[in-house]
Order: C-alpha cells, then sequence, then structure tokens
C-alpha cells in the first residue's frame, strides 16, 4: 500500500483513477487543481503524485516544480489530454521534463497501474 | 485675231514685259546679241510674256536676284505675302547673312553658301531663310547663275544669281508631324507586340464584333495563330465550363459599350483550361463604339494558390477546431474507460451477457479514442517527431505491410520506385498510415475489387509546378497512387482533405481517413493533391520534400540519386 496524491481538475478523471488506485489498495488523496495539491503535499509526505499537466490556478508543471524544491521528492506521474491551445503531447513532452513518466489520456486501467507500479517500485 | 485694245497697246506692254523678263531672268540677256533690237518685240515672245504673268498671279514661288556680290536687289510683288515678310527686309542684304542654319530643316545652309560664293547655280536647296526681325522661315531656293558680257568685255562675268524661292515651312512642319506620327506608331506596335499582356481589338462597326487584331502574347496564351482568330469572334475561347453568367457579363458590357473585367474558365487551342482575367473597353470615336480592346490576363497559378490558401486556411481552422473538440473528448472517455474495466473486472464469471456488452462500451471508447489520435493527428498536434528516413525503403516496407492486409479481389502493382527518392524527414510509421488510408480509400471506391499502381519518383518542383502542388519549389519524392475505381466530382474534390467528410454510407467510415493523410503530409512540410474524373478513377500524389543535407542529421545513408 502506497500514499498516492492524485491532482487533476475534471472530478471525474480525478475520482475514476482514485477509484483504480484504491481498489488495489493504496491510500489515494484527492485535489481538484495545483494549488490545492501543493498544499496537500507541503504537509504529507507522499509515495507518489499523479497530477494532470493543464489546470487551472496553478498547473501540474507548478506542481512538478513545487515537488522539486522538497529535500524528499516523491515520483511524479504526469498525465495529459491536452486542451485546445496546447497539444497532450507538447504538455506532456513539458511535463517529461520533470516528470518521471507521462501518460496521455484517455489511458487503459492497466497501463495506469503499469506505470504507478514502475514508479513505487522504483522509489523504494 | 488680236483685239484692237490690245493692238494699240501691244507693244507698249512688250516692251514693259521684256525689260521685266530681263529682270526676272527668264529671258537670256540679249543685249550683246548682234542684230537684236528690243524694241521691236516679236508676238511669240509677248505671248510667253502674258502666260509668264498669269502664271506668277498663281504661283506660290517668288522671284529674287542678287548682284555679284550676292547682295539681294530684287523679290517680286508676292514675296511678302508668300515668305511672310517685308522686302524691305531682306533687299540690300546680303543673302549668305540671311541664311538661318537654326531655323531648322534638313537643308544644308552650307551647300546654298558653296553655291553662293562660288557663283555656281543650285537648284532645291532648303534652308532657314531670316526674313524679319527673329524670324525665320524654311524655304527651297533655286538660283541661276548669271554669267554676261557686254560687247565692251572680252571675257564673260559673273552678274549675279536669279532664281525662285518657296516658303516650305508649313510642309516642313506637316512632313515632320508625319514622321514623328509614324515613328510613334511604329512604337506603339512594337510596344503592343512585345506586351507581355495579351492585347486583342474587335471591330465594333461589323456584326458580331469580329477580332481584327490579336498580339503575340494572345496566340501565347491561348494557343491560336493571329490567322486563324482574325475575323472571327472570340467566343471561340469559351467551353462547356465557362461560366455562362461570366460571359453574359461581357455581353452586357459590349452591349452598353462599358467597360468590363470578369475572371472567367477559358479553352486552350489544344482544349485544356486557363483562368481567363479578362478587361474589355470600349474604343469611342466621335460619340461612336469603333471598336473593342481587350486586355487578356492568364491568371491559372493565381486562381490556383488562392484556392489552395483558401483550402489550407479552412482546413487549419477546421484542425484548429477539430483538436479542441477532440482534447475535450480525451478527459470525457477516461471515465468511461476507467469505469468501464472496473465494472467488466467485478463481473461474476458466468455473467456472459453483461461482460459483452461493457466489451461494447469499453470497444467502442477506445474506437473513439482512436479517432480522437486521428483528428489530433490531422490537427499537427499530436506528430510523432520525424527523422531522416531513407525514402526507397519506407515506401518498400510500407507496401510489403499493407499488401498482406488488402483483398486478393484488389491487384495493387508497384510500377517502380526510383533509387532517387531520396532521403526525407518523416515517421516511417506515418508513412504506412498515410498509404494505408489511400489504399483503403481506393479500396472501398472500387467497392473491393480493381486495380491499384504505385510509383514513386525523385525530382525537382519548380515555381509553377510547386504552386499547382501546394508546396514551395525544391526537390521532392512524389509517390502515385492510382486506382481504375469511380472516380470523383469536382464537388467531392474540393472537400476530400476535410475531416467527417465522406461518400460512405453513414456507420461504414469516419471521414478522418484523407484528413489524416493530409495532415500528416503538411506536418512533413509537404503535400497531397488528387486529380479525378467521374468515371475514370483518382490519382493521389504525395509530395515528400527531400532533405538537402543528409549528412548533418541523418545517418548518412544516399539512396543512390
Amino acid at each position: 500500500m502506497a500514499k498516492i496524491l492524485v491532482i487533476d481538475d475534471m472530478d471525474d478523471v480525478r475520482e475514476a483513477i482514485a477509484t483504480i488506485l484504491r481498489q488495489e489498495n493504496h491510500a489515494v488523496t484527492e485535489a481538484s487543481d495545483g494549488r490545492q495539491g501543493i498544499a496537500k503535499f507541503q504537509v504529507e509526505a507522499f509515495d507518489l503524485v499523479i497530477t494532470d499537466i493543464l489546470m487551472p490556478e496553478q498547473d501540474g508543471t507548478e506542481v512538478i516544480m513545487a515537488l522539486d524544491g522538497m529535500a524528499q521528492r516523491p515520483p511524479v506521474l504526469a498525465i495529459s489530454g491536452g486542451a485546445p491551445k496546447m497539444p497532450a503531447y507538447m504538455a506532456l513532452h513539458l511535463a517529461r521534463l520533470k516528470a518521471d513518466a507521462t501518460l496521455m489520456k484517455p489511458f487503459k486501467n492497466a497501463e495506469l497501474l503499469e506505470k504507478v507500479n514502475l514508479l513505487l517500485a522504483r522509489s523504494v | 485675231m488680236w483685239p484692237e485694245a490690245w493692238c494699240r497697246v501691244g507693244p507698249i506692254l512688250a516692251q514693259v514685259g521684256v525689260v521685266a523678263m530681263k529682270w526676272l531672268g527668264l529671258m537670256d540677256d540679249q543685249s550683246d546679241r548682234p542684230g537684236s533690237d528690243p524694241a521691236v518685240p516679236d508676238q511669240a515672245l509677248y505671248q510667253e510674256f502674258l502666260k509668264f504673268l498669269d502664271a506668277r498671279e498663281v504661283s506660290d514661288e517668288w522671284g529674287w536676284e542678287t548682284d555679284a556680290d550676292g547682295r539681294v536687289t530684287w523679290v517680286s510683288g508676292r514675296y511678302g505675302e508668300l515668305a511672310e515678310g517685308l522686302a524691305e527686309n531682306i533687299v540690300g542684304r546680303h543673302l549668305v547673312e540671311m541664311l538661318d542654319e537654326s531655323a531648322g530643316g534638313d537643308g544644308p545652309v552650307r551647300v546654298a553658301v558653296e553655291a553662293l560664293a562660288a557663283g555656281r547655280t543650285f537648284t532645291n536647296i532648303t534652308c532657314g531663310l531670316a526674313v524679319g526681325e527673329k524670324r525665320s522661315i524654311l524655304v527651297s531656293l533655286n538660283g541661276k547663275a548669271r554669267w554676261g558680257k557686254t560687247h565692251r568685255d572680252r571675257e564673260a562675268s559673273f552678274l549675279g544669281f536669279r532664281g525662285i524661292g518657296r516658303n516650305v515651312t508649313r510642309a516642313f512642319q506637316r512632313e515632320r508631324a508625319w514622321r514623328d506620327l509614324c515613328q510613334q506608331n511604329q512604337l506603339l506596335a512594337a510596344t503592343i507586340e512585345a506586351c507581355p499582356v495579351s492585347i486583342s481589338i474587335a471591330d465594333a462597326t461589323r456584326p458580331d464584333c469580329p477580332l481584327i487584331y490579336v498580339n503575340p502574347s494572345f496566340t501565347h496564351i491561348t494557343g491560336y495563330a493571329f490567322h486563324e482568330v482574325i475575323d472571327t469572334n472570340c467566343r471561340f475561347l469559351c467551353g462547356p465550363e465557362t461560366d455562362p453568367v461570366a460571359v453574359a457579363r461581357i455581353r452586357e458590357g459590349l452591349r452598353s459599350a462599358q467597360p468590363v473585367s470578369v475572371e472567367v474558365l477559358n479553352y486552350r487551342k489544344d482544349g485544356s483550361t486557363f483562368w481567363n482575367e479578362v478587361m474589355i473597353s470600349p474604343l469611342v470615336k466621335d460619340g461612336v463604339v469603333v471598336a473593342f480592346i481587350g486586355i487578356q490576363n492568364d491568371v491559372t497559378e493565381k486562381k490556383l494558390r488562392q484556392s489552395q490558401n483558401q483550402q489550407n486556411q479552412k482546413l487549419e481552422a477546421l484542425g484548429h477546431l477539430a483538436g479542441g473538440v477532440a482534447h475535450e473528448l480525451n478527459n470525457l472517455l477516461q471515465p468511461i474507460m476507467t469505469y468501464g474495466e472496473l465494472i467488466r473486472d467485478r463481473l461474476p464469471v458466468g455473467d456472459e451477457a453483461t461482460i459483452r456488452q461493457i466489451g461494447r462500451i469499453l470497444a467502442s471508447a477506445e474506437k473513439a479514442r482512436d479517432i480522437v489520435r486521428n483528428v489530433l493527428s490531422f490537427a499537427r498536434n499530436d506528430a510523432p517527431v520525424p527523422a531522416p528516413v531513407v525514402l526507397a525503403e519506407a515506401l518498400r516496407e510500407a507496401l510489403d505491410f499493407i499488401g498482406g492486409l488488402l483483398p486478393a479481389t484488389v491487384a495493387v502493382k508497384v510500377s517502380g520506385i526510383e533509387d532517387n527518392l531520396g532521403i526525407g524527414r518523416i515517421n516511417a510509421v506515418e508513412l504506412t498510415q498515410v498509404l494505408t488510408n489511400l489504399i483503403n480509400n481506393a479500396v472501398q471506391a472500387m467497392v473491393g475489387r480493381g486495380a491499384i499502381s504505385i510509383a514513386a519518383v525523385g525530382g525537382r518542383l519548380n515555381a509553377s509546378a510547386a504552386v499547382v502542388a501546394g508546396v514551395l519549389p525544391g526537390n521532392y519524392c512524389m509517390i502515385q497512387v492510382k486506382d481504375n475505381g469511380p472516380g470523383m466530382d469536382h464537388t467531392t474534390l474540393a472537400r476530400l482533405f476535410e475531416p467527417f467528410f465522406t461518400t460512405k454510407p453513414v456507420g461504414q467510415g469516419t471521414g478522418l481517413g484523407l484528413s489524416v493523410v493530409y495532415g500528416i503530409l503538411r506536418s512533413w512540410g509537404g503535400a497531397i493533391s488528387v486529380r479525378s474524373v467521374l468515371g475514370k478513377g483518382a490519382e493521389f500524389t504525395l509530395y515528400i520534400p527531400q532533405q538537402d543535407d543528409v549528412g548533418s542529421d541523418g545517418n548518412g545513408q544516399d539512396s543512390g540519386d
């Protein structure tokens, strides 16, 4: 069991991801934008952060930068479905510079779990 | 019979006449002739004199005389009228002094001066003559050198000149104006002949306004020679696809004698079409339209470029819109796929019906995801990073792959993949996708039965070929995919590359195949063009830019060109 923070402004997407992870017995904390997410991991340690890239308030790249400033930085999985003016591949390309893995929406449950397990195994 | 009065005054007049004729130089000086008596003129001489007087009345020449020094001693009575100067301005002055070089004309004053100086008879010397204060005219002068001796002289001595003069100023001006006009006309004619714009002139005074002139550019544009079009109305340029509205506008312009400008599809002599920007203006003389001047400009390339640009802009806009929709869909599809899988995984073993239904949901979601990816590919929002690829190899591999997927009823003939295809900065998987889509499209158009031929060459596209292809001039690998299917009409051709445009029945195609091809080709800096006639198959040409500098970025392989 790992402690995982899921940050996504799309409620349905965030809840779907959280459901998969909880089914795998992970302890999931949800945040609906970058600012909330940053606030959470500043007071609580996580084994993995899954963040959307394109969000209102503070976006995923800011989340990753905030994580980079921490002494114990958890691995980051960046996800994106893109936005009209920011293609998903471009968003993920940016995220890839700092994120540990990326995944383009929509993805299959198995694809998500594969990445999650990989990152958790690496951080152990 | 002489009238009585003439008999009385005749001898007197005759004497006066002889004296006058001597003065005028019309009679030889016979004073030294032995036995002659000037007091008794014969009747013949008298008659001659009368004729002279009559002739002088209506002559446009005047008489003149100088002494041996060249000083003007006399001018005849009509001098003032004809030369538009006063006799006293000239009499008593040296003729040479009055010759005026600056008065123009082509008469060599020098010749006159020499003749006068040498005491030599001269004829038809045209030169300037100062006839008044700061006023010169052009004159034509004839002068006879008079030599004579009296019975006292042993040798004849020079007595001076007698001659006639004529004012040729106006004649010369007319001639010069005429010459200038001729030169201008020649220049104009040469200009019109050499003009790179097609010019035609139609006779408005004859029925049906036949052409009376076309310049070489007209021949260049239309293929018709001068003799083939003269005396015919220029409607021979129209053909089946010429817009009747444009023709009606021209006709209305001619009827109302108003300038008219239209773009119209015309036909060359060889049957090929071109877009003709026609401007017609009436030529009005004395209030009557005598001719129509036509200027024709072949704007085919411009039209193609415009239509290509419009097409590109439209597709860009559609791509942007499609990109936005696609990204929204990505997020909407995520919960469908996630929960669908979760529900499926939780179902009790044996509930096959529900498992199958959930499977349908998931399959649809994945199909939707693939469509979204294709839309993104069209919108160039999801482009894989291209890399230098040996095009001949990539093409052969792609065709090998596709070959295995085709129905046996479709014959694919690879008629030639040349080795000079070069290196292209592309993605080999995308090339396979492009060809798959094109060939699938052909197979579906042929309803699973027919022949597809594929050929590829490398070569340079010059400016005009590049415009037609919709790319920049340069070296390209050109891949041609031809089918013998039912072909397409103009409407379909115009919309072929739009996303969601499909001719297939609802449910049989997403309508994304060719727009994806378009998007991929554009992302490589290439293009796709299509030619098709309804009932005669279709021919797609892919243009992939060849990389010039292979060594700097590629793997150093050369395709052998």
